[in-house]
């Protein structure tokens, strides 16, 4: 089957903790996924993570990606620093942005009622949308000098409250994704990177519409052959599998 | 990418925690995995649908669980034996002779009853073993994080078990779950392999695997349902290692640790 692939969850720089290929250029990453059948890609600088400052790694990853290539931008906010709302508006103006990725497991911050609506405002007028990392490293396998733990399921459900539109969360596993959507919240999206189950495609579709799941690969951090695999294997119609393979992702990114 | 056209699965639970054991649901999965070259299949047994601390009686109920899902398709599907070891020697010695002699068991399977490094509770089930002459699976995760080290083996405990058992053939399951730290400590063990089941396919394990243990010592294991097979068999297929070493990791391994012709 040849379809269309869009990875929204993508990532590109070093990475402290684990034998994975970060030496790859934007060019090589870009030619990596289009080895595995994917045509374009959603990036975000693993540099912007372990730092309180992400938009240094914003800058260097939007200067090192091609303006006309397949990789497209999608730059880190924390939105707890100090005027974090000049770095939103920098962000909604470079080229290629429509989104912006939170990691609030790793820039330390809960997703309270008074940020969902502070940062849901704000992206609203920036015209912005916004992706939720819940988690990036299984929590059992996390270095054993760090505690991170993924964003908590109440904390999300906060966030689908009050948080404004609905929002791309990354990293949910498939038995969050079905508490999610039992307790009536089922105003988001999700990359499937975390949520496996036999079947994938056709198991999370009995909770969330496939119309708002897509491919996320993870890439480095996980094998892209085998998040690409998740899709490509679904016996699900054919129309639903190009959504989640490209559709879905084009119409949350603007693309 | 190359496709591989044969494959053994070391580490499956058609049942889990009671789905799975319809007539129709068990064909529907061997056709699912023929689609995907998967000629075999160990059957571990819906091992947790007691706790981690089953009776005797449940034990008997896994057992003959798994004995019958082997029934539905034999030329398919091979069992292993569920023990809980707490149970004691007596116990242990019964339900391992009815597994093999009755059930046609090939293996046994251990959870997290208790840690492996307990060598009082755990060397009845290494002679049952070694008198069988059949290998242990055991379910291994790295503990720095979980902190359940009293009853959860960690990679570590696994490997001295199988120092202490050099004539017992060990499967440490899931490389994912064990990690970097768990491969290293499998290093010079001949008697122990390790399957790649477990958790999201973090990149970079089985390449790791590969360098540090040879390709020989690594098996392909999905542990459906939990995981899907497709994505499972591409976390080989996937990795960054010759097309010899995915074959052997698929297949040629598991092959030759079953004795399947």
């Amino acid at each position: 089957m040849s379809i269309e692939l869009l990875d929204t969850n993508a990532w590109w720089g070093p990475w402290p903790f684990a034998e994975v290929r970060t030496d790859r250029t934007p060019a090589e990453l870009a030619a990596w996924l289009k080895r595995h059948g994917i045509a374009g890609a959603w990036v975000s600088p693993l540099a912007g993570i372990w730092v309180d400052d992400p938009m240094p790694a914003n800058r260097a990853l939007r200067e090192a990606l091609p303006p006309r290539g397949k990789l497209w931008p999608l730059p880190i906010l924390n939105p707890v620093l100090p005027n974090w709302l000049d770095d939103l508006r920098e962000l909604a103006a470079m080229k290629g942005v429509t989104a912006v990725r939170l990691l609030p497991a790793y820039h330390g911050y809960r997703l309270t009622k008074g940020l969902a609506k502070d940062v849901g405002a704000a992206a609203a007028e920036a015209g912005i949308r916004l992706v939720i990392t819940v988690r990036l490293v299984d929590e059992r396998h996390e270095h054993h000098a760090v505690r991170i733990k993924p964003v908590a399921v109440a904390d999300l459900q906060t966030w689908l409250r009050e948080g404004g539109d609905m929002p791309l969360m990354q990293g949910l596993t498939r038995h969050e994704i079905d508490q999610l959507v039992a307790s009536g919240m089922n105003q988001f999206l999700s990359d499937l990177s975390f949520a496996e189950w036999q079947d994938t495609m056709t198991t999370i579709a009995r909770s969330l519409p496939l119309d708002r799941v897509m491919l996320g690969t993870l890439t480095p951090l996980h094998v892209t052959a085998a998040q690409v695999a998740k899709v490509t294997s679904s016996r699900e119609a054919a129309k639903s599998v190009a959504a989640v393979a490209a559709g879905n992702a084009r119409r949350f990114f603007g693309r | 990418m190359k496709a591989f056209s044969r494959v053994i699965d070391i580490h499956t639970h058609p049942v889990f925690f009671g789905e799975g054991a319809g007539k129709a649901e068990l064909k529907a999965l061997v056709a699912r995995a023929l689609r995907e070259g998967i000629e075999h299949m160990v059957v571990l047994g819906d091992v947790l649908k007691f706790g981690r601390l089953p009776t005797e009686a449940q034990v008997r109920t896994i057992n003959d669980e798994t004995a019958a899902v082997v029934a539905t398709a034999p030329g398919v599907f091979s069992g292993f034996c569920c023990l809980n070891p707490m149970l004691g020697e007596a116990a242990v010695a019964k339900e391992l002779a009815r597994g093999v002699n009755e059930l046609g068991f090939v293996g046994i399977k251990l959870e997290f009853s208790n840690n492996a490094r307990d060598e009082r509770v755990m060397r009845p089930v290494m002679e049952g073993a070694a008198r069988y002459n059949i290998p242990v699976l055991q379910h291994s995760w790295s503990q720095t994080n979980i902190k359940e080290r009293s009853f959860h083996s960690d990679p570590e405990d696994t490997c001295l078990l199988a120092r202490r058992h050099p004539e017992v053939r060990i499967i440490m399951a899931h490389l994912t779950g064990c990690g970097f730290r768990g491969v290293r400590a499998a290093r010079g063990l001949r008697n122990l392999w390790i399957d790649t089941s477990g958790g999201a396919p973090e990149a970079g394990l089985v390449e790791y695997a590969v360098d540090q243990l040879g390709a020989d010592r690594v098996l392909y294991g999905s542990d459906l349902p939990i995981r899907d097979l497709p994505t499972a068999i591409a976390r080989i297929t996937g990795a960054e290692i010759s097309a010899a070493d995915k074959q052997a990791i698929l297949f040629e391994n598991a092959r030759q640790l079953l004795g399947l012709s």
